[in-house]
């Protein structure tokens, strides 16, 4: 690969104005086309707080639904589950609401609504009662609350590239956020608790780590690379070293040998120019054009093939301190009596929540479906409460793509249990977050004996095991925290969900 | 009445917590326990029965197994590698290279980040990656090329065979931190000529092979001299001069040897008791020390990234009205860094330009307060960072690291006195406080008008069974109630309406406390300023810098059978007490430093 191939190429610098210039490659086609089956590109997306008007009546985030006290919502198709769902067209949503489905999800996203599904009512029943982020793909270990009676346990992206690594399919993961601030503070872990290693605040080193070497003559890389396995080779035979040793630098050399697989595969395909590496965190512009550049990156690597699952998040996104979205979250909005409270904290939250979902979400979508990639993929924008202060239930899901045609797109699912509760000072429940974790790693074709088996169970005494033993993703009891307290009502609402199989497909998701 | 959200504080029932406390046996940064040893009695002179045990029959050194470089020390690496080049050149090199730096994957460990050894796909694309990225930007770029080759006659390139070799032992010398021997020069050249033939970035090549190369990733520690054992398998190994020079200076820099002290260890054995204790003495007289002494190792010990950022939580009104008894509306965004900053400095201070005792450090008398508005805060003049010109601290107020702001502050318009007590308990003693159990109830602890925060906090964990850990846990953090939550010397405490800048009662704070070291300790402390004095005396917080130290430099808990000769050589340069309570002169953190590295444990290397 020569420099001057490169200059001829455009890279896309954030707003989707610009092209992707891509030599004709397998990962181009449609996922049907393929000779053999490729993952399922996952993106997680995690969105802190909610404690505004995200669902319900006056929604700024999901469809405008109507209150309703007998399971059906008025405008809206039922489906009986474990209770009645509700659910409708977006496309008809938007239509009957002004154009667009809500105030955050406006014409914008209209032309990617037969791609996307918006899924309201999703409780985590493990999680403690406060603060839940950090633990919204699955790690509820790692909430912001440090809730010892969960143990730990890999998140989404670590068990679903774990999958595509016993599938020979390519298993890096790539985690990313906007500032180096934010990067500890969530999503993606390992089984074990700590947080994956491949973690990105700067485009342009996240281009340097899969396209780097498009800048070097490929002879050289392999030149150097055949050199320097055979340099730990040779110092792996000094007769001075013990066998533990031997045995760090064997298992060295095995990594090594997979980065020679991959020097030679990087060359089949051509990388997009290089983002400005000097990009800053400074204002809010910045870290949306490094969020945006960002996209453009992984649409690249899915492109290419060379990475399949990512997992971003944002807490710095309108304000340079990660910590004032939650101020915002008690000071803006006062679910009981549904008023704005402080409307600049509550303009502000709306700003960063919305900035989450246009910044990394849709942008993105529009990225991959540009180059052909979305119908492959899954994007999954999950929000951490619901609209009342640190309730962990009843929260929204956004999702891009259709995972290879796994899931029925272009539909609103209300799972909430419309007949009990309003919403306002008891907030109603819905359907187990463990069922969209199992539903999404279906959905990317993982077996549920694979995922079921890498279940743990809650150490504490009090919780309530009302599902089908060991079934969907995650921790399944119910936390003991909601017992004997108000909130001890969300046990109630699962104790008939006795043996429910939380690895079946949740009510009209599935294409 | 308000509740601290982000502050959970509930009745922590700490299994088993009652006589079960594990006193100073583990630190901050392990997660273990050892094999140690009693405190030292309260209230009391230091007892010579709590120190180390020097066991010289079980005294041996632990095999280990080869390290790699960290994140730092690869950072540091590759900055020395370019020493040759201009200040300008060798900015833009760096600058060119960083992306491929941040790649490299953090370093994580339960004993000191540097003590990370796993390697996996990620380190090995890295690293992989930043050769190649070092080498073709050297090689593409005229200057630069230019400026590596300065090693060379004028006007010399590597096509000559003297430059070549002049090249490859001056570089190779930087990668794998010792002279090559011919054969590998030998090597190094043949790789040249055939890259050259094979119509390549010859010059590229060569330098990435060399950044790529194990001997650059790895410390092998295996060249010395066998003492005991065989080779391959159980070899206890005197390391090298080149070994042991570079171990230091990764150990007190955080980077590799330099050129010249390379050229110096060419001609002196360091391997002998004299010249090594002379070369230690050079390397942290460099103002470099700093990096691996105050950064590496203090900041990580005493969790500086953990001081709290006043006002970024809770009531921003109550907050204002706080501040605005000094005058100011804002603190600058660089706050939180200047309150770990003073720290930093204060540690400087005595280690570096006194050669003080950690004593000193725990009673200092000074502020280190470089800006305006921390140093009002305490009630002072900023510090103009001249050790000549000291500023002493209000006596009757603060004195000692505990009462600095970095150690009370909180992001809120509250304290947080169990947050407080954790570190000093966790971090500065080393005791071991089992982690909540999983079936523990987490209530907010809510701030009633009529209530100070410590009485507020008493009330939450009153139960007998919180209190069988809270009453040890929490008395060091209540000792500092009388520093408000920006650090303010203070006697009485303001209650706020909630969500309002109201003061809607002002209550007396309580910082007397006992029982602060352990459960029988009766001493009455009054405040901080006590507290701070109090552990100076017993001796505790020395003992437990031994031990982080230790676990710093080797990456595991020590094992007082083996190490126990060590660990008590390092505490009585740090104490200045014989090992039966004598006292043999000052205490010098210096002097700890160097003595842990003349310990035969880190002169040497066993394999297994």
């Amino acid at each position: 690969m020569t420099s001057n191939q490169l200059s001829r190429r455009r890279f896309l610098q954030g707003l989707g104005t610009a092209t992707l210039a891509l030599p004709f490659l397998p990962s181009l086609l449609p996922r049907s086309a393929r000779a053999t089956a490729l993952p399922v590109n996952f993106i997680g997306i995690a969105a802190q707080n909610g404690l505004y008007r995200m669902y319900g009546p006056n929604s700024e985030l999901m469809p405008k639904t109507p209150e309703g006290n007998t399971g059906a919502l008025p405008g809206l198709s039922q489906i009986n589950g474990q209770h009645t769902v509700n659910y409708g067209s977006l496309a008809t949503l938007a239509q009957n609401s002004g154009g667009q489905i809500s105030k955050i999800v406006n014409s914008n996203f209209n032309s990617l609504l037969p791609k996307m599904t918006m899924l309201q009512g999703f409780d985590y029943v493990g999680m403690p009662s406060s603060e839940h982020h950090t633990g919204q793909f699955g790690n509820w270990a790692k909430v912001s609350a440090n809730d010892s009676g969960n143990p730990n346990m890999a998140t989404l992206d670590v068990v679903l590239a774990s999958y595509y690594k016993q599938q020979g399919l390519p298993s890096d993961i790539v985690a990313y956020t906007a500032v180096s601030q934010d990067d500890s503070l969530c999503c993606s872990f390992n089984a074990d608790g700590s947080p994956t290693s491949s973690r990105f605040n700067n485009p342009a080193a996240l281009w340097d780590k899969y396209f780097g070497n498009f800048t070097t003559p490929t002879d050289f890389r392999s030149l150097l690379v055949n050199q320097v396995y055979s340099d730990y080779k040779l110092i792996s035979g000094n007769a001075n070293l013990g066998a533990d040793d031997r045995q760090r630098l064997e298992a060295h050399m095995t990594l090594l040998s997979q980065t020679q697989k991959e020097v030679a595969q990087v060359a089949m395909c051509t990388a997009p120019l290089r983002p400005t590496a000097n990009m800053s965190g400074a204002s809010e512009g910045d870290r949306q054009l490094i969020l945006t550049t960002m996209n453009s990156v992984i649409a690249s690597l899915i492109s290419c093939g060379m990475c399949n699952v990512f997992m971003g998040w944002a807490w710095t996104l309108v304000s340079s301190d990660n910590n004032d979205w939650h101020t915002w979250s008690h000071a803006g909005y006062a679910n009981d009596s549904d008023s704005i409270s402080d409307p600049t904290s509550y303009a502000n939250l709306e700003q960063h929540s919305s900035d989450v979902l246009n910044t990394m979400c849709l942008d993105l979508a529009t990225k991959l479906d540009t180059v052909g990639q979305l119908d492959n993929s899954l994007i999954l924008c999950l929000q951490e409460h619901s609209k009342r202060g640190h309730e962990n239930w009843n929260v929204p899901a956004i999702l891009f793509g259709g995972a290879s045609g796994a899931i029925k797109t272009g539909q609103y699912i209300d799972f909430r249990n419309i007949a009990d509760r309003d919403d306002q000072m008891f907030t109603r429940y819905g359907y187990p977050m463990n069922q969209l974790y199992a539903n999404v790693l279906m959905a990317a074709g993982m077996p549920s004996a694979n995922f079921e088996a890498l279940n743990q169970t809650r150490t504490d005494s009090g919780t309530t095991w009302p599902f089908r033993a060991n079934s969907g993703y995650g921790i399944t009891a119910i936390n003991a925290q909601f017992n004997g307290n108000y909130e001890g009502t969300l046990a109630q609402h699962y104790a008939n969900w006795t043996n429910y199989d939380l690895s079946s497909w949740l009510p009209q998701l599935k294409a | 009445m308000r509740i601290s959200m982000p502050v959970l504080v509930g009745c922590l029932v700490l299994a088993g917590c009652l006589g079960k406390l594990k006193l100073g046996g583990s630190g901050g940064n392990g997660n273990g326990a050892s094999d140690n040893s009693q405190l030292p009695g309260a209230n009391q002179p230091i007892d010579s029965r709590s120190f180390f045990v020097c066991n010289t029959s079980s005294a041996a050194v632990t095999p280990t197994p080869i390290k790699r470089l960290s994140k730092d020390q690869v950072e540091g690496s590759i900055a020395e590698f370019l020493a040759d080049l201009s200040a300008a050149s060798r900015s833009a090199v760096l600058s060119a290279i960083q992306t491929r730096i941040d790649i490299i994957p953090n370093d994580l460990s339960d004993y000191y980040v540097q003590n990370d050894n796993s390697v996996t796909q990620d380190h090995v694309d890295a690293m992989f990656g930043l050769a190649v990225t070092l080498s073709t930007t050297l090689s593409g770029n005229a200057q630069y090329a230019q400026g590596m080759l300065s090693v060379c006659q004028a006007g010399a390139t590597l096509d000559s065979d003297a430059c070549l070799t002049s090249f490859v032992k001056h570089f190779g010398r930087k990668a794998f931190r010792r002279p090559l021997t011919d054969s590998e020069v030998s090597d190094m050249k043949t790789f040249y000529e055939s890259a050259k033939t094979a119509n390549t970035d010859a010059f590229g090549a060569l330098v990435g092979r060399l950044i790529a190369h194990p001997n650059f990733y790895y410390h092998f520690d295996d060249a010395g001299q066998v003492l005991s054992g065989a080779s391959g398998s159980d070899a206890l190994y005197a390391l090298s001069r080149w070994e042991l020079l570079s171990k230091l200076t990764f150990l007190f820099w955080g980077a590799p040897p330099t050129d010249a002290l390379y050229d110096q260890v060419q001609d002196l054995d360091i391997t002998t008791d004299e010249s090594l204790s002379s070369l230690v003495d050079q390397v942290l007289a460099d103002a470099k020390a700093e990096q691996g002494v105050l950064q590496d190792f203090y900041n990580q010990w005493l969790e500086f990234n953990v001081t709290l950022r006043p006002g970024t939580d809770g009531n921003p009104l109550a907050f204002q009205t706080l501040l605005a008894q000094d005058g100011l509306s804002s603190l600058p965004a660089d706050h939180q860094a200047a309150m770990n900053q003073e720290i930093v400095d204060l540690l400087k201070y005595y280690i570096f330009t006194t050669d003080g005792s950690f004593a000193d450090v725990l009673e200092s008398p000074y502020s280190f307060a470089t800006t305006p508005e921390l140093a009002k805060i305490y009630g002072v003049d900023p510090w103009d960072g001249t050790p000549t010109n000291l500023v002493s601290l209000p006596a009757s107020e603060r004195s000692g690291l505990l009462t600095r702001a970095a150690f009370v502050a909180s992001s809120n318009e509250y304290t947080r006195p169990i947050m407080k007590g954790k570190r000093i308990r966790i971090q500065l003693l080393c005791d071991e406080v089992p982690p909540p159990p999983a079936n523990l109830n987490i209530t907010p602890l809510t701030h009633p008008a009529n209530l100070t925060t410590r009485q507020a906090t008493e009330q939450a964990t009153a139960d007998a069974a919180c209190q069988s850990c809270h009453s040890q846990l929490d008395a060091p953090g209540f000792a500092s109630e009388n520093y408000d939550p920006l650090g303010h010397f203070r006697t009485m405490e303001a209650r706020f309406t909630d969500g309002t800048a109201t003061i809607a009662a002002e209550q007396p704070v309580d910082t007397a406390v006992t029982g602060v070291l352990d459960p029988t300790d009766s001493a009455q402390i009054a405040e901080a300023v006590a507290l701070s004095k109090h552990i100076a005396d017993s001796g505790r917080a020395d003992m437990c810098m031994v031990r982080n130290y230790f676990r710093f430099l080797y990456g595991r808990l020590e094992s007082e059978s083996t190490d126990g000769c060590g660990l008590e050589a390092m505490r009585e340069k740090l104490m200045g007490t014989g090992s039966d309570g004598t006292v043999l002169g000052p205490g010098s953190i210096r002097q700890m430093f160097k003595v842990a590295v003349m310990q035969p444990s880190f002169r040497q290397r066993k394999v297994q």
